[in-house]
């Protein structure tokens, strides 16, 4: 079924998303061990995240900074207390038996998103949990565990089902991690597995009674909560209209696949047998300090974009762009500090240097792999308005940049690609590159304006990326007119 | 009755010749640990090695010098086997050390061994232990109670100058009650729990047994205190033990209750004697009530089991321990490593505590028992209204024979009556001899239980202290005892 | 022995009995967090005794099985005059401890040294704990 038969006529869809946020702490949840993605297996564990006998939590205040940014952020209410809870079942990669979470006084309740078309999706609540190992089980005869991950402070942030089709809920994960990375929350990279889902789906016809539920677990990447919701409300409309039942269950999605199957039913759900950790006091959230927390939030995507049209003059367009991550946000303005065109800086940035990202040759793939900083580009976006540079050689020196660790000044001075400003120079090259051509200087004089393309380019050439496209224009048009 | 002369206090220190004194008790250990069972390992090596680093150090930076002491086995002792009497635990090897354990070497006092004891401290009679169980030096055919057995049998035995144990629902004080030693449950988290393998975390208190007091009082000076590694630990700085007093003036209550069905009467009698001698004293003795004392053993059991079957989840085989590969997958071999390492009793209090937090019963049974405990607290609240601390028995029985309860847990769980209301309170505790019971051919100890206000340890063990001045119960020596060896 | 049939059927009933009498006052079935699924609906033949075990991972030989369903029915027994109190207005105590806000910097703690925490693993395998293969999805 193509996405756009999604909601299928006469059906309605309800979705709702559980979403799993790594906390961009410097160390684990309840330990001191590193929370770095990448390590040797087993090289962040002490006795606290092996679940040694003994050992006992503690708690990371940083975590609940980042947790109270994240409930701020998303508008949430902070409660005046909270405490941590223990969830209970077996598995490999679980030390403890239990897993550190908060069941009945989360973090906060309410709050939610609003999407662009004006949808609101709300929050019941995010909670503040440790993340589990990593059990692999693909390596030999055994399932290898590494515990690196255990421990690592998550943020659980849970939606009413308010979403009505996969491309809400797409909209909606965006939203959330451009949210969440503003806030300097997380680095919601899915790649490293900062950003999980789970996610609610059922299916109902119009007007009639509420679906039953399937939860599909465990979707690694935007693109997969798509596909995985994709299927699974095809599956089950297929099935209902099949006269059969959809039943309560929770299923896993296969990438490869695409489609979703079985995990366990509700015969053998979990009873998790919750109950206050005993190990940690509560925590209180008196609102000095709440508020503290609140005024150390960095500026939010939606004001940043905002303030960049009223303030700066960038079309929506652009500023929408330069908003898409904390990381161009935060490298725009940067480079806004050097320079006084905050227009030109914003379509160099979302064209000249996002079409770096997409060539092979250039060798980076995002901001924070290019060698040149900020400052650079700003003297090279300065370099361009001022016409000291054609945009052509601007493209040329941007390249260099990869190369050279040189300011754009001393490429340009090096590749002799300073523009001339040279009118005999000039009208020399374009009287070269007349020579011959006098059927097109006729269609021109004819009021063919389009024509003078044809003469353009080749001037351009001659003059080798120093000559300025309009200057070669007027030029052009002045020896053509005044024989 | 065997008596010791007036023994100076501390005189057995291993200060005056270090390597002799330490090699004489090491092998008065192993002489006697064949007949008591009280020592799980004796770490001779180790004792050696640390009692020489010890000896580097300026011993005036050492307040516990000289002392020799025991580990119980739940508390982590780097490197040292620490099993917790579990088979689920056989072989591990702690790879960092209780806060207890460290601050009891930073002191000076040398660890000659870990003890047994009832398998992660479930029980009250040292048999539930996969290492055998523990001989009363008292009677050799008698239990020494439980769960802290070997460190009550090894102090009563002289066989150290201190123990460290551990104490739930009692199992510091009830087995120094039976062996004839003064036992010491602080206030809930006056000894960092940093370390102490988990039983029920808001109950487990890390505690005390020595002959003395006064020695009790200077072990908690040097064990007390705030970690940042036990969020629970009392925020406040090592205790330090107030002016020796005498009893004159001390308002004593006596709850009803403790004297009532279930405790044996010549237990009562001698626990009465005892609370005359206080009045002789000057002591201020009055009845009152404590009236949810009944409840005090169910609610318990409610609340140390749920927390205990979540506490004992971590034991599946996977990182340490032992391993059972049952049918080949990996539930299948959690669920045999479990059932295989857990001993009857452990697997029944896992049972019983997965049963009341599970869906449907959670509100009904632990909640419910919650409130019961706020009851039970509340009663010591009102009586503290009115008195300074509190005395009764600290067991209901003497010392009874090995394998008399083993069959019915209920028996075994009555051992406990008198000693969980102040676990589930989290307040203070001290049982003190008080006197001896003849029984067939034997003397059994009896022990009177002193109760405080919450963060009173102080004023409970001067209490104690000044009972021990004033009386000669605690210097009554079993017949089994290290100052009858030979060597 | 041939009593120790009819004794385990006593004992399960006792235990229905308890579960079902103190299931009474205002209990939610709790499964989630965020939805209160329906109770776990234990098919006929399985007891409260057998979700208890089967929730803590525990095994009971058959031949142990009539001693142990006894005494876990005497045990849940004993904890029945817990509900003659009127626990009204009362406050559960969670724990004596006072504390709240234990918090602790978020500072870099040295980790173990891998081959300390392997050490002592039943099986290890390139700087792995090894245990029986499993398809995962538990969580």
């Amino acid at each position: 079924m193509s996405p756009a038969q999604l909601p299928p006529p006469g059906w309605k869809v309800v979705i709702g998303l559980e979403t799993h946020c790594q906390l961009a702490t410097s160390t684990k949840l309840f330990c001191g061990c590193a929370n770095q993605f990448g390590a040797p297996p087993n090289t962040q564990v002490c006795a606290v995240c092996s679940g040694q006998p003994g050992a006992l939590p503690q708690f990371n205040g940083e975590a609940l900074e980042l947790g109270l940014r994240a409930a701020l952020a998303l508008d949430a209410r902070v409660p005046a207390r909270t405490k941590f809870d223990r969830k209970h079942y077996f598995y490999c990669d679980l030390p403890k038996g239990y897993q550190i979470s908060q069941y009945d006084e989360p973090l906060c309740t309410g709050g939610g998103i609003a999407l662009a078309g004006g949808k609101f999706v709300r929050l019941a609540r995010i909670h503040l949990e440790e993340d589990a190992g990593k059990a692999i089980h693909d390596r030999g005869a055994s399932s290898l565990v590494d515990l690196n991950r255990a421990g690592v402070p998550l943020i659980e942030a849970v939606t009413e089902p308010d979403l009505s089709s996969p491309q809400e809920a797409h909209e909606y994960l965006v939203a959330l991690k451009e949210i969440l990375q503003f806030a300097g929350v997380s680095e919601c990279d899915m790649e490293k597995g900062s950003l999980r889902c789970d996610v609610n789906v059922s299916v109902q016809r119009e007007g009639g009674p509420r679906g039953v539920k399937v939860e599909i677990k465990n979707l690694n990447s935007f693109a997969n909560v798509v596909a995985a919701l994709e299927h699974e409300i095809a599956r089950q409309v297929q099935l209902v209209e099949a006269g059969g039942a959809v039943q309560q269950e929770t299923r896993l999605f296969d990438a490869d696949a695409r489609v979703t199957r079985t995990m366990r039913t509700k015969e053998d759900a979990h009873d998790y047998r919750y109950f206050p950790d005993p190990d940690l006091p509560p925590i209180t959230l008196a609102r000095e300090h709440v508020e503290r927390v609140r005024s150390r939030i960095p500026e939010l995507p939606a004001a940043r974009r905002q303030r960049y049209m009223a303030a700066l003059g960038l079309s929506e367009y652009d500023a929408r762009l330069v908003t898409q991550s904390r990381a161009s946000s935060d490298w725009f303005e940067a480079a806004l500090r050097h320079s006084d065109a905050p227009k030109e800086l914003a379509n160099w940035l979302n064209n000249e240097v996002a079409a770096l990202f997409s060539e092979p040759a250039s060798g980076v793939r995002t901001l924070d792999e290019l060698p040149f900083k900020p400052f650079d580009l700003a003297e090279l976006v300065e370099l361009a308005r001022a016409g000291r540079v054609t945009r052509a050689g601007a493209r040329t020196i941007l390249r260099a940049m990869l190369a050279r660790p040189l300011a754009p000044r001393e490429l340009m001075r090096e590749l002799g690609l300073e523009a001339s400003n040279d009118a005999a120079q000039l009208e020399r090259w374009c009287r070269e590159a007349l020579v011959g051509r006098d059927r097109i200087a006729a269609d021109v004089r004819a009021g063919q304006d389009k024509a003078l393309g044809a003469l353009i380019g080749p001037v351009l050439k001659l003059a080798g990326g120093k000559a300025d496209p309009v200057a070669v224009r007027e030029t052009l048009l002045r020896l053509i007119r005044t024989p | 009755m065997s008596r010791s002369g007036a023994e100076p206090f501390a005189d057995r220190a291993l200060e005056r010749a270090p390597e002799r004194t330490l090699e004489q008790a090491l092998a008065r250990v192993a002489e006697f640990n064949g007949r008591l069972g009280a020592f799980a390992s004796i770490e001779a090596q180790r004792a050696r090695a640390i009692a020489a680093a010890q000896a580097e150090v300026e011993a005036s930076a050492q307040p516990l010098r000289g002392l020799s002491f025991a580990v119980k086995a739940n508390l982590c002792w780097r490197g040292v086997e620490t099993n917790a009497a579990s088979a689920v635990l056989a072989g591990y090897r702690a790879p960092y050390s209780a806060t207890a354990v460290e601050r009891a070497l930073a002191s000076g006092a040398t660890p000659l061994g870990v003890t047994n004891m009832d398998e992660f401290g479930f029980g009250s009679s040292g048999e539930n232990s996969a290492l055998g169980p523990t001989r009363n030096p008292w009677d050799l055919s008698r239990s020494p109670g439980g769960s802290s057995s070997g460190a009550a049998a090894a102090v009563a035995a002289g066989l150290v100058d201190f123990a460290l144990g551990s104490d739930t629902g009692g199992s510091v004080r009830q087995p120094a009650a039976l062996c004839g030693v003064s036992g010491f449950k602080p206030s809930y988290g006056r000894i960092p729990r940093w370390g102490l393998i988990a039983f029920a975390s808001s109950l487990d208190c890390v505690g005390i047994l020595a002959r003395e007091v006064e020695r009790i009082e200077r072990v908690l000076a040097a064990l007390s205190g705030e970690d940042p590694r036990d969020g629970t630990s009392l925020a406040e700085p090592p205790l330090t033990p107030l002016a020796p007093r005498s009893l004159r003036g001390l308002r004593i209550g006596v709850p009803r209750e403790h004297f009532e069905a279930g405790v044996d009467p010549r237990v009562a009698q001698c626990v009465r004697a005892a609370l005359a001698h206080c009045e002789r004293e000057g002591a201020l003795v009055r009845e009152l009530e404590l009236p949810h004392t009944r409840y005090a053993s169910p609610c318990y059991y409610v609340v140390a089991s749920a927390e205990a079957s979540s506490n004992l989840a971590r034991y599946d085989g996977v990182r340490y321990g032992a391993r059972v590969e049952g049918d080949g997958t990996l539930q299948g071999m959690i669920e045999a490593t479990r059932s295989r390492g857990l001993g009857p009793e452990a697997r029944r209090r896992v049972a019983l505590g997965s049963f009341v937090l599970s869906s449907g019963y959670y509100e009904a049974w632990y909640v419910h028992a919650l409130k019961v405990r706020r009851a039970i607290a509340r009663d010591f609240e009102r009586a503290f209204e009115s008195v300074d601390v509190l005395v009764g028995p600290t067991s209901p029985t003497l010392a009874f024979e090995l394998g008399a309860r083993t069959e019915d847990p209920l028996a075994m769980y009555a051992a406990d009556v008198l000693t969980t209301p102040a676990s589930l309170a989290g307040l203070p505790a001290l049982s003190t001899p008080c006197g001896l019971v003849r029984e067939g051919s034997a003397d059994l100890p009896v022990g009177m239980q002193w109760i405080g206000p919450a963060g009173a340890d102080a004023l409970v063990l001067a209490c104690g202290a000044a009972w021990q001045r004033a009386s000669e119960h605690h210097r009554a020596l079993p017949p089994l005892h290290a100052s009858a060896s030979a060597s | 022995m041939e009593n120790s049939c009819a004794d385990a059927a006593r004992a399960e009933a006792a235990i229905e009995r308890c579960g079902a009498t103190l299931r009474g006052v205002s209990d939610t079935p709790r499964n989630d967090a965020r939805e209160p699924a329906a109770p776990a609906s234990p098919s006929p033949a399985s007891t409260a005794l057998d979700q208890a075990l089967r929730l803590a991972r525990l095994h009971v030989p058959e031949q142990e099985r009539a001693g142990f369903a006894r005494d876990f029915a005497r045990v849940l027994e004993s904890f029945a005059q817990l509900r003659e109190l009127d626990v009204s207005g009362l406050e559960p105590l969670r724990s004596p401890s006072t504390r709240v806000d234990s918090v602790r910097d978020d500072r870099l703690q040295p980790s173990l040294e891998r081959d300390t925490l392997l050490a002592g693993a039943p099986r290890a395998e390139d700087g792995f704990f090894s245990v029986p293969k499993t398809i995962g999805g538990e969580r």
